[in-house]
């Protein structure tokens, strides 16, 4: 399984993507890698930061693996693409371009992950339909108490710059 | 009152910040909200000790008042909708102040007073 390297404001986590379970979401994420921004914090999906991705990083996939039911755990890392136009569009908070097409990486870092990628985010609803997508293509191994706390931070201290590369090969 | 306090945003309801008070300030369910707040309502909040798994907000035991600045909004926590007492609306001031509360996302915490308007 190939692996990421996530850092959060001089913290490290590490995880390991699922390439027996979505290959061709996994090959287009580590193409694009390394990706880079600010990370903003979830106000509907409890505990859970966004890379959105910008430009040449955008990606626009199709729903791959099984459809998932319930909520998502932590340390789970979803792909999640939304198509212009989707949600009312006065939410700054989530992006300057909100009505745009929104492309983004979303890791959940804590307990209790609650929702989680939450059945209730009205942002989020109807997802993997033509309009909406989410994919749950990695896992961090651990969720250092460090990471956590810096994924925490950003609710308390505002945005925090993320960086997520190739680990190894 | 008055309170001066820090406001944190939510991170399950949606457009909606919040302050804790001192846990012990428990009052009992009245004017509890039916369904969907609207942009202005201010409520309040009580869940007892050890009343989730775990401590959202790092607090086993709760006491809080929310301040819905937009729609889309619905005071629940990790285990789906929760009761809340509605006890007052903005009346004026609301653009404004719902920025603020939404430049939190962005800044984080900020400090919020809530007094009497003699």
């Amino acid at each position: 399984m190939r692996k990421l390297l996530v850092e959060l404001g001089g913290t490290r986590a590490v995880a390991e993507m699922h390439d027996d379970i979505v290959p061709k979401t996994c090959d287009a994420v580590w193409r694009v890698l390394p990706v880079e921004g600010m990370a903003i914090h979830a106000n509907w999906s409890s505990r859970e930061i966004m890379l959105h991705l910008h430009g040449e990083k955008i990606l626009r996939l199709p729903p791959e693996g099984p459809v998932r039911r319930g909520t998502t755990a932590p340390g789970d890392i979803v792909y999640f693409w939304r198509s212009p136009q989707m949600s009312r569009g006065k939410q700054l908070a989530y992006s300057s371009e909100f009505q745009r097409e929104l492309s983004e990486l979303a890791i959940f870092y804590g307990d209790p992950a609650g929702g989680g990628l939450a059945a209730d985010d009205p942002a989020r609803s109807g997802r993997d339909s033509n309009l909406q997508v989410s994919t749950l293509f990695a896992t961090l191994i651990d969720i250092p108490r460090e990471f956590a706390r810096k994924c925490e931070d950003v609710r308390h201290t505002g945005l925090q710059r993320l960086l997520v590369t190739r680990l190894g090969q | 009152m008055p309170l001066r306090v820090k406001a944190i945003h939510d991170i399950w309801s949606g457009h909606q910040v919040l302050v804790h008070l001192d846990p012990t300030f428990v009052l009992p369910p009245e004017n509890v909200l039916t369904y969907l707040p609207v942009p202005g309502d201010l409520f309040y909040y009580y869940r007892p000790r050890n009343y989730f798994r775990g401590a959202p907000y790092g607090r086993s035991e709760s006491a809080e008042i929310g301040i819905v600045y937009d729609r889309d909004t619905r005071p629940q926590g990790p285990r789906g909708p929760e009761a809340v007492n509605l006890f007052a609306t903005i009346s004026s001031g609301l653009e404004g102040f719902a920025r603020a509360c939404e430049d939190m996302i962005y800044r984080g915490q900020k400090d919020l007073i809530l007094e009497r308007l003699e």
